[in-house]
Order: structure tokens, then sequence, then C-alpha cells
């Protein structure tokens, strides 16, 4: 709880989301996993709430989901909806995780079938339709940030904890 | 603020308290602005269009070689199927100048209207589908180049979907695998009218087609261009993939392969054709 310090929230949350903005437009949405796209901005909300608890989970999967929101299609506030409550109950459950190293990875995988099964759940109640993504888009999905997050987890440690990891 | 410190139960949710009221409002306003982009929406993607556009000329090409060097064995796929395609239709353009001859003293007759008699912009794709959920994508033109809502846009000669959040100098096109998209269509062979309907992963859909009408696999189905449609007469749609008679008995569940899929196309064409109010 005492490791990063305001200017590694304030500036380094901020900064790793636009790049996974920028990452998950121009790069990862050109390279499908068997038809499934990656959630990146979920996937470095999830490891914000893993190092920095539920408020700065929520916050940070709130503006993560508004960005999606806004460069895709969905109606604004359903994915900044769905991720601000799935990362705030990713930073309470972190203090109740296990110190397996695979833990986090776990959590990405059911975190990020969350978010996108109450994205789903939303737009169905909204009346925008099913969006009729099936469960093995999902599980591709939840694969593709468990990938990814061997990767994005660490990074985020890095770089909100780097006393901690020196 | 000192009461927050020393409760920070209570500050985390008043926060997620707060965070989730603002997505609810949100969510209401975009629902109540009927269908159309929100004047929230618009402006935010005015502020995020010139940092996205810059950054996407240098990283979108990196994307899309990996994307080429993964996709290799199908654009071999592709490439044998389209130089059989070619062959095709060297064969077909024979007919084509007879066909547009007796087309256009037809059309002279009974004063339709089609594609054919708008102005289009071809335009290059700048950005393809972002999640899972997202069935749009994004072009590189906008108002400044007399783009508007609801412009079709075609991907060779078949529809693949409508602009739907036009600013100055790109725009967003919903697909017609979109599941709020639909289009009212009439299948050439038997003059059958119907609606097609996006479903996402699952192909399009023709619905409100009663089981007793004349719709067969392999049909054309082209938009019917009705009074106060959202699409011109005579684009081509998708043909007729399989034909079943659904649950209740009344009415056909009709699978439809569309012509065009413009995920995979570097550039479209957009009509500026706006439905009439």
């Amino acid at each position: 709880m005492t490791g990063s310090s305001p200017v590694q929230r304030w500036v380094g949350i901020p900064l790793l989301l636009l790049v996974a903005l920028v990452l998950q437009a121009a790069l990862f949405a050109y390279i499908p996993l068997f038809g499934a796209l990656p959630e990146l901005t979920l996937l470095v909300a999830i490891a914000v709430a893993i190092e920095e608890g539920p408020e700065w989970g929520a916050a940070t999967g709130f503006a993560a989901g508004l960005l999606m929101d806004l460069i895709g299609a969905l109606p604004l506030g359903v994915s900044a909806l769905s991720y601000c409550l799935v990362c705030y109950f990713v930073g309470w459950f972190r203090d109740h995780m296990s110190d397996s190293p695979l833990a986090p990875l776990g959590v990405v995988a059911v975190a990020t079938a969350a978010g996108q099964g109450f994205v789903l759940l939303l737009t169905t109640l909204f009346g925008q339709g099913t969006r009729g993504v099936g469960a093995m888009t999902v599980f591709l999905t939840c694969a593709y940030n468990v990938i990814l997050g061997l990767l994005v987890l660490p990074l985020v440690h890095l770089i909100l904890r780097p006393r901690a990891s020196a | 603020m000192v009461i927050f410190r020393r409760r920070p139960v209570l500050r985390r949710r008043i926060l997620l308290i707060l965070l989730v009221s603002v997505a609810v409002v949100l969510i209401t306003m975009e629902f109540n602005s009927g269908g159309e982009p929100s004047s929230l929406r618009k402006a935010l993607l005015t502020v995020v269009e010139p940092v996205e556009s810059a950054v996407g000329t240098v990283t979108r090409p990196i994307g899309r070689f990996i994307s080429g060097l993964i996709h290799s064995g199908d654009l071999k796929a592709e490439n044998d199927l389209l130089t059989k395609r070619v062959e095709e239709l060297e064969k077909e353009q024979a007919d084509a100048a007879r066909l547009e001859r007796e087309n256009d003293e037809l059309r002279e007759l009974t004063k339709l209207q089609n594609q054919d008699d708008f102005a289009y912009l071809t335009t290059r794709v700048s950005g393809v589908r972002v999640s899972n959920t997202d069935w749009s994508i994004e072009i590189d033109s906008g108002t400044e180049n007399g783009i508007s809502d609801g412009n079709p846009v075609l991907a060779g000669q078949g529809l693949v979907g409508r602009v739907t959040d036009a600013t100055s100098n790109r725009s967003k096109v919903m697909l017609l695998s979109d599941p709020q998209f639909s289009v009212t269509v009439r299948d050439e062979r038997s003059g059958v009218t119907g609606v097609v309907t996006g479903r996402a992963e699952d192909p399009p859909r023709l619905e409100l087609v009663e089981a007793s009408a004349d719709v067969q696999e392999g049909d054309l189905l082209t938009t019917s261009g009705f009074e106060g449609s959202s699409f011109p007469a005579g684009i081509p749609v998708g043909s007729v993939v399989a034909v079943r008679t659904d649950d209740s008995g009344l009415t056909l569940r009709i699978e439809v392969e569309p012509f065009a899929d413009a995920t995979r196309r570097e550039y479209v064409s957009v009509l500026l054709w706006t439905p009439s109010a």
C-alpha cells in the first residue's frame, strides 16, 4: 500500500492507458487470435487495480472503458460502467489473493470474462442487441489477455513500484 | 476531507457511487439522443481525433505488416480466389455493356433512381474494429469532404454499412454486422421484400418474410429504396445462403452472406446520399 508516489500514479497511469489505447486500436486490432481481439485497456486497468487497490482500480477502469466507448461504437458509458465495477472488485480482491505468481493471471482471466460479460449484459438491457459474441470469443479474449498479462503485469508493477522491484 | 482520510472504506464507496452515477448519466444521454451520436460524444471525438490520427499514422502500418505476416496463408488463398474471380468478371464484362444500355433505357422509362445517380467518394479505412463488441470501422474522410451521418458505405459494389459519427476529417461507419444495423431489401428474382439485420459474429439475417414467400438459396438481395428508406435502391447487399421456416411456422429464417467485408479492405466508397427526412 505504500509503494507508489502520487506523481507515479497521476502521470504513470494516464500514460499507461494512452499507450494501451493506441496499441489496441492501431496494432492489436489487426492481430486477432482466431477472430478474438484482446482488451488491452481493461488489462491495464486490472493491473492497476492489483497494484493500487479498489479506488485507483475503479477510476482507471472507468477511464479505460470511456476511452474504449469513444473509439468503438458502443454507447458512451457502457464499457466505463462495466470496467469500473470489475476493477473495483479486483482491487478489493487483491488482499485475498494467494501469493502464487499465477494468481494475478487467474484474476486477469476472470476479470476479463466479467468485463466482457457485463458489457454484453448492458448492451442487451439497453436494447442494443445481444452483439452475438459467443463463449468461444470471450474465452479466446481471456486467453489473449492472460498472454499479454505476462508482459503488462510486470510492466505496470515496474512503473508504479520502482523501489519494490529494484 | 479529514473524515475521508480516516475512513478509506467510505471514501472508496463514495468514489464508486460517483463513477457509476456518471456512467449511468452518460448512457442515458446517449439513449436520449435517439440513435444519433450525442453532442458530448461528437465533442470528445473532435478532441481525440487529431491525437489518434497522428499516432495511428506511425503505428498502423506496423499493425498491418504484422497482420500480413500472420495471415500470409489466408492471403495466398484469397489471391487464388481473386484470380479466379477476375477471369469470371472478364467473361461477364462482355455482357455488361449491353446490359448497361438496356438498363439506361429502362431507367429512363421508369424514372428510377439508383446509386449510380449519386456522387461517391473513395476513402481509406483508417481504423478497424477495436474490440469484440465493436462492429464499426473508421474512415479517413469527414464532413469537410462532404460526408454526413447516414451516408451508405460500399466496398466494391456491395453495401458494408453507413456513416454514424462524421467529424471534420474522420467518420465512423456502422457495419452491416452491427446488431443495430438494418436495411430493407428486395429479392431480385422474386421481388419479395424484407429487412436484413446484423447479428455480430453470426451471418446477417433476412427477417419479416412470411413462410409462403418465394425465397431460395442463391437469390440476390439489393436495397429496396422504398420511400423514407435509409438507402437508395439497387445496392447489392448479399446473397441468400440458407432458408428455413421459423419455429412458429409463420415466417422464414433466412441467412444472408454479404457481398462485401469492409474489415479486410483498405479502401471503401461513401455514397454522398442522405435519407430524405
